[in-house]
């Protein structure tokens, strides 16, 4: 049986650390206040961190801090943080038009899980999602979990282009590109949101997020 | 104080400006970026007296060509692409003086693929808009003429990439051993984002992980068994296994390789890793 959290070489000036097996909603709050505490404790030895899912990464400065010393300092950061602790997630409503025009995949969605326009709208807005990971693009979070009604596997043939703005879904999970970018998920749906470098929202592991739909987007 | 140094008559294949790289922005999906071949970038300052963090120019393949708008101090450090000042080939991996009207070509490889001008302050800033021009700061420093020849690499050496295993449930010890014994070819599918190999020979335990970050020289194994060794402009985040991470200073050399070049692996540990780029990082005061 493998005992969590545990922490492992992951780059050349990288520990990672497993907080569970499997992806846990209960351990974002925890591997928030985990990241803080070792920003702490590294001080100007920390460069970086990247949360995702059920695994965090930080990036050291090896000129001052060997593997041992990086992986006592986190390991002590993490057993020193607090799983529960409320700390300054967001919550972010996000605007949908979900309609044809703007959901390439809405109508054979639809179709192939025999569910009409309103239904399908209920179960992806009724959803508070969190946000699991930021990465692939900048401000592009990976939200989870869809409603089990609505996953389905990610196209076999990604898309060259989708607009920015578009709303995808893939798997569990359901997440926007914030600039045009190729996509491998399905799209549903377009926000009126700027979520490019542009725009002031930023995406942040642990934060809620919630669609609501409108009638255009104008 | 900001000064015009250049104007961009051919932009050439890929050439973008280019410094340490950053930390700090990775939580929001932003890369690392920066010089690919450090190396090459870190000699180039040092030579001029530069900061290490000053910025330089990557001067891809080569089709490049700059008009100089002042008279200073540079250096060409990296691959071979024929550089020439007004016609003359000139010799790289040391300081060379421009004067106002020269004009700088880099037009194809003899050896290596990327190269890295620099120029005393570092260049900070390209307009575009009417003319493309680059700036840098003014600042002037004690420089060195040359560097001995025993630091200049040869590109055309056969590839090794250092590469510490991770501990991970996907690879087997076997499939560290195949890695090892098998030479592998550099695919077309080769940028600045990650480089993938040819011969997919390595069936990792499971085709997808839970996502976790990618770092410069992480190596992941597609579901069709191929190494893909993830570089300065790689999604921040990923699903495939990684087998190991290459060593740094290999990652500089990787990058002066392209596709139809070969190279092979060899394990090395964390602290031997650790070790060398200490040193590389203490003499170039990174």
């Amino acid at each position: 049986m493998t005992k969590y959290p545990n922490y492992h070489i992951h780059g050349e000036n990288s520990i990672i650390v497993y907080f569970s097996k499997q992806i846990e909603e209960k351990n974002l709050t925890w591997i928030t206040n985990a990241h803080k505490e070792i920003k702490t404790i590294l001080a100007d030895n920390y460069l970086d961190g990247i949360a995702c899912y059920q695994n965090l990464t930080i990036f050291y400065n090896i000129n001052n801090l060997s593997v041992t010393q990086a992986i006592t300092r986190i390991q002590q950061a993490v057993n020193a943080s607090n799983k529960d602790a409320k700390n300054n997630t967001k919550h972010i409503r996000i605007p949908v038009f979900y309609d044809k025009s703007t959901g390439l995949d809405l109508s054979h969605i639809l179709q192939q899980k025999s569910l009409s326009k309103q239904q399908f709208i209920k179960l992806h807005t009724q959803q508070i999602y969190r946000v699991y990971g930021v990465g692939f693009l900048a401000n592009f979070a990976y939200l989870g979990n869809l409603d089990k009604k609505l996953c389905l596997p990610r196209l076999t043939t990604p898309r060259e282009n989708v607009p920015a703005g578009s709303v995808g879904i893939a798997d569990c999970q359901t997440g926007i590109y914030p600039t045009t970018s190729p996509a491998g998920w399905h799209i549903i749906g377009q926000t009126s949101l700027d979520l490019s470098s542009k725009g002031n929202i930023t995406f942040n592991v642990g934060d809620y997020v919630q669609f609501f739909a409108i009638d255009s987007l104008n | 104080m900001t000064i015009k140094t250049f104007k961009i008559i051919k932009t050439g294949i890929s050439t973008t400006i280019q410094g340490q790289g950053d930390y700090g922005f990775l939580k929001d999906g932003v890369a690392i970026y920066g010089a690919l071949d450090e190396q090459a970038f870190y000699w180039g300052n040092y030579l001029l007296g530069n900061k290490p963090q000053c910025a330089s120019l990557e001067i891809l393949i080569g089709q490049c060509e700059l008009l100089a708008l002042i008279n200073s101090k540079i250096s060409v450090c990296g691959a071979d692409l024929n550089f020439a000042i007004n016609g003359n080939i000139t010799p790289t991996w040391q300081v060379v003086s421009i004067k106002k009207g020269d004009k700088l070509t880099w037009s194809r490889p003899n050896s290596g693929l990327r190269a890295y001008l620099c120029i005393q302050g570092g260049f900070i800033d390209v307009i575009i808009k009417a003319q493309a021009i680059l700036f840098k700061n003014t600042i002037n420093k004690q420089i060195t003429s040359f560097i001995p020849r025993r630091f200049i690499p040869d590109y055309h050496k056969h590839l090794v990439l250092r590469i510490c295993w991770l501990d991970n449930d996907y690879f087997t010890q076997d499939d560290q051993q195949k890695m090892c014994k098998t030479l592998y070819k550099i695919s077309k599918k080769n940028n600045r984002t990650a480089y993938q190999l040819e011969s997919g020979n390595i069936k990792p335990k499971i085709a997808q992980n839970i996502s976790e970050a990618n770092t410069i020289g992480s190596v992941q194994i597609t579901p069709d068994g191929c190494p893909i060794i993830m570089l300065r402009d790689c999604p921040t985040i990923g699903g495939y296994p990684k087998i190991g991470v290459v060593f740094s200073l290999d990652i500089s050399k990787l990058a002066q390789r392209g596709s139809n070049d070969y190279l092979s692996f060899q394990a090395i540990s964390i602290d031997e890793i650790h070790s060398l780029r200490r040193k590389f990082n203490t003499f170039f005061k990174i």
